[in-house]
């Protein structure tokens, strides 16, 4: 009672006002508010119920939200992605690993799982992976026995992919906002992108071989075929190469990698290609726009109120009690996935970034962690939010897609989860997974 | 009552020294009435933002770059122009300290802004790095140095000969390893804790300017306060000064030997006389600059007026170096 | 006056639409200049960063008032899709009136955050170019964004079914696909 009256009252305590300001966005949210409002409302009430300060830094903080220059990176990738997605590139890339893994036992879905890695290697996003790959595989899948729910939920997980392998919105978001180089998790993010998508690969010939007996095997294709699915796949392989070669050559900065690699995907697919007209582009830019927009309206406003918590220093009074200072890093790390991992749960993954980075950041930079671990583990968080209940984007995304209600889509996803897990438990134990790449490169 | 002082630097920088000193003053001299809190870099947004911030009172005090403040206060990048106030630490420091056109013209502009400036600090010569010795602007040329994104260092650069890069922070080590740039522009201490010296192979003293930290507080609380408070302020302000100034000193030494420690083969160009002054001659040009984007901030019927002043507030600056030195 | 109206609506649409595209295709020819200039010339674009920061300022306000205007939020609907036809209607009455105000005293706090920028005289580094010109589209998107919304309460309130905008009802909204 002393405590609501304390809410009441406007109390300058920490955990009167993380509680009052928890519950009020959580209702919000699940009052099916737009993401904005709740943050919006939170940042609000703290200034104006618990500090009586001015509200106008509101709007100063969400131009700061969006002034790191590192950002203009999100647009570039999610217009490179739509351009491919448009055009013929998701196709190609597919048709090469289904020349190869196809006919083997299992081999629809690593195909499916394999291709998500691929495209998400062109690809900024992990709901234009689900999108593109999705659309074509699913078909198939179904066609060849594989129940539904496992279908959506391995096309939704292995979309995840895309979050670490480069580029990835997550991992520049990531960089920007802890202030780590971009260029550096890029190529931190490949590793643990292939042993995750190694471990669905694996899952995948597991579920294929008990249930067998339901399962059609596709015909094995010829060399002459393989070699015309090489030939088809080679211009989109041009396009990691043009990224992760760029960056590391020293020609550009990972933002500027962004923007070649839109120039690469209008030259493909509108010159080499011919599939896309002017009136595509300009569609893809509008649409770009758009998103973009939604996106960074939430990262402007996800500033505003993560200045207001660092402004009456509550994270630092909350993680107080967890004596995160001198603990070890496994510990440390353990924490911030743990974090990252629930609050994905319930909110969208941007959101969480954009709130509990900076709570995060202070405590990386005291002890001993490299950031760009850390910044791996985050989006592994990131990712598995996305496609966790009960909320994900790419849920939502499948749901609107595949035109499947809810629960359907949802259904198949706990062996990912468990191995979504296991995944971040390796990289706690095994940080090289992340870091081997990273440091073979800078050498 | 909380006090709040945002700096726009990290834990045990210069500047956070000299808001921790701060801190700790106020706090014996109010008999533990007062608490400062002290926000590190980003905590409170940009060093935009926190300038915004005081200036409209959120915040009490601050602590930015002369670069920084120049958004707002345009005549104080004059001790932004090279070689205007050199590297001699003593002259630096009395300049800095108690130089009537910084604490009397330069204060009046802060004022406009609603900001009072309290004290100015040197946080150690700005030191060029690069993969190849530079003496001169021939060995600029096709270099492209990585400079925070204004008009004087960014001309500064160009008249030197050099190609002036901006790049935001997080980028510049991969980009100075990948060559993407070639070099950039850096108190000592503040290069090594950035481990910019991993990635650069020369590091050269060109006697040019000091990295000089400003701090202001909001001008109408502060004329609010009561004298006794007012006194508190400014005793807080010399104490930190003077705990700004040894660390300053100190940690620049001590990362120097970090660095050749851990870098046994980078090399330390220390420019002669005779290179300096090449340097210096160029340097004149940028007084002009410094006239025009003074000039540009203010409406056309000021702005012969502001250029004006803005001249006499740089010569007048020379003269005070020169007759410190 | 109906007419008016939707000559009027058309036309801050198309506006909307030819600053996101102009700004998404600029932020491409800007950056890639700047990296090839540097990289082939020896020449940077001084003011490339500033200028993707402005471009970013507007394809964030102006996107968000299109955003609004195609009903494309990002909401969390688990329980929402769980009511009724009466209960969603409500809902999004509420939610529409209540969005809307809050982004009306948003504008409103933009115009006075806009008129200190102008007051303080901010000039951006690189340019030395008054920051109040460009971040004047900040108002004009959350006022556009606040617009669409409590015309969509009105809809709500006047007009059978559920409205996201004026021209969007709840459920004809694409999903956001990134
Ligand atoms: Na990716
Ligand atoms: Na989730």
């Amino acid at each position: 009672m002393e405590f609501l009256g304390d809410v009441i009252a406007g109390e300058l305590d920490i955990y009167v006002m993380t509680f009052t300001l928890v519950v009020v966005m959580v209702v919000l949210l699940f009052l099916s508010f737009p993401m904005v409002v709740p943050l919006a409302i939170g940042a609000l009430i703290g200034l104006l119920h618990f500090s009586q300060s001015d509200t106008g830094v509101i709007i100063q903080q969400m131009v700061t939200g969006i002034s790191p220059n590192a950002l203009i990176a999100v647009p570039m990738f999610i217009l490179a992605a739509d351009i491919m997605a448009r055009g013929h590139t998701a196709n190609n890339l597919l048709g090469l690993i289904e020349a190869f893994f196809g006919h083997r036992r299992g081999g629809l879905p690593i195909t499916a799982c394999i291709s998500c890695t691929l495209f998400g290697s062109v690809s900024g996003s992990t709901q234009a992976t689900v999108v593109s790959v999705g659309q074509i595989m699913r078909p198939k899948l179904l066609k060849a026995g594989y129940k539904d729910s496992f279908v959506m939920a391995l096309i939704i997980n292995a979309s995840d992919i895309a979050f670490l392998i480069p580029p990835s919105i997550g991992l520049i978001l990531y960089g920007t906002l802890a202030n780590t180089s971009v260029g550096e998790l890029f190529i931190a993010g490949i590793g643990p992108g292939i042993v995750l998508a190694l471990l669905f690969s694996a899952y995948c010939y597991v579920y294929s071989v008990y249930q067998g007996d339901q399962i059609a095997l596709v015909e094995k294709k010829t060399t002459a075929e393989r070699l015309q699915s090489i030939r088809k796949a080679l211009l989109p392989l041009g396009f990691p190469a043009l990224i992760v070669g760029g960056i590391y050559s020293g020609a550009v900065t990972p933002t500027e990698a962004a923007s070649f690699s839109v120039l690469y995907a209008l030259i493909v697919e509108c010159v080499i290609y011919r599939e896309l007209k002017l009136n595509d582009v300009l569609d893809a830019a509008l649409s770009t726009g758009l998103i973009t927009a939604v996106v960074f309206i939430l990262v402007g406003m996800g500033q505003a109120f993560s200045w207001y918590i660092s402004f009456e220093q509550i994270p630092q009074g909350l993680l107080e009690p967890l004596n995160l200072e001198g603990a070890s890093d496994e510990y440390i790390l353990f924490v911030i996935a743990l974090c990252f991992f629930i609050g994905c749960m319930f909110v969208d993954s941007l959101v969480v970034l954009v709130i509990l980075t900076p709570i995060f950041v202070p405590i990386v930079d005291a002890s001993g962690l490299d950031p760009v671990l850390v910044g791996v583990m985050v989006t592994l968080q990131m990712a598995i939010g996305s496609a966790t209940p009960p909320f994900g984007c790419d849920i939502f995304t499948a749901i609107a897609i595949f035109n499947k209600p809810y629960l359907e889509v949802i259904r198949g996803t706990f062996p990912f989860i468990v191995i979504l897990m296991l995944m971040s438990a390796l990289l706690i134990f095994f940080p090289g997974i992340a870091l081997f790449l990273r440091d073979l490169a800078l050498l | 009552e909380t006090w709040k002082f945002a700096s726009e630097e990290d834990k045990n920088d210069v500047q956070d020294i000299f808001a921790q000193a701060f801190a700790e003053t106020i706090k014996e001299e109010s008999g533990g009435d007062i608490k400062v809190r002290i926000y590190y870099y980003g905590q409170l947004g940009t060093e935009n933002d926190i300038v915004e911030l005081t200036s409209k009172g959120t915040v009490q005090f601050v602590s930015v770059g002369t670069g920084h403040l120049g958004s707002y206060v345009p005549e104080v990048q004059a001790l932004s122009v090279p070689y205007v106030l050199g590297t001699d630490v003593e002259v630096v420091r009395n300049v800095l300290t108690s130089s009537p056109t910084i604490y009397q013209d330069l204060s009046a502009k802060f004022e406009k802004v609603n900001l009072k400036l309290l004290t100015m600090i040197s946080e150690g010569e700005m030191v060029w790095g690069a993969n190849q010795a530079i003496r001169s602007p021939a060995d600029f040329e096709g270099q492209k140095i990585r400079t925070f994104t204004s008009t004087i260092p960014v001309e500064t650069y160009k008249a030197f000969g050099a190609t002036p890069t901006p790049l935001s922070w997080g980028e510049v080590y991969g980009a100075l390893q990948l060559k993407t740039v070639d070099g950039m522009v850096n108190p000592i201490y503040f290069v090594y804790n950035a481990k910019w010296h991993e990635v650069q192979d020369y590091l050269m003293f060109p006697g040019q300017q000091p990295y000089v930290g400003t701090v202001s507080t909001n001008n109408e609380w502060f004329n609010n306060l009561s004298a006794g408070k007012q006194q508190m302020v400014l005793k807080a302000t010399e104490v930190a000064e003077q705990a700004a100034h040894e660390y300053q000193l100190k940690i620049n030494n001590e990362n120097m030997d970090k660095i050749i420690a851990e870098r046994p083969d980078l090399q330390v160009v220390v420019l002669t006389e005779e290179e300096r002054a090449v340097f210096q001659e160029l340097s004149t040009t940028l007084h002009e600059t410094f006239y025009g984007v003074v000039e540009n901030a203010y409406d056309d019927a000021d702005k012969a007026s502001a250029r004006e002043n803005a001249q006499k507030i740089l010569q007048n600056l020379i003269q005070e170096v020169q007759a410190a030195s | 006056m109906k007419t008016l109206l939707l000559t009027v609506s058309r036309g801050t649409e198309l506006i909307e639409k030819c600053v996101i595209i102009c700004a998404i295709l600029l932020m491409m020819v800007n950056s890639t200049a700047n990296a090839i200039g540097r990289y082939a010339f020896d020449r940077s674009i001084f003011f490339s960063e500033e200028l993707n920061q402005f471009l970013i300022v507007a394809v964030t306000f102006v996107g968000f008032a299109y955003a609004v205007r195609k009903g494309r939020n990002i909401r969390m609907t688990a329980l929402y899709d769980s009511l009724n036809d009466r209960s969603k209607k409500a809902l999004l009455t509420l939610i529409s009136l209540a969005t809307g105000l809050l982004l009306l005293f948003l504008t409103y706090k933009s115009v006075f955050y806009v008129l200190e920028i102008k007051d303080i005289n901010r000039l951006s580094p690189a340019l030395q170019f008054p920051v109040y010109i460009v971040y004047s589209i900040i108002p004009i998107g959350l006022g556009m964004a606040s617009l669409q919304f409590l015309i969509a309460f009105v809809m709500n309130v006047t007009h059978e079914g559920r409205y996201l905008s004026y021209e969007i009802k709840d459920g004809e909204a694409e999903d956001i696909g990134v």
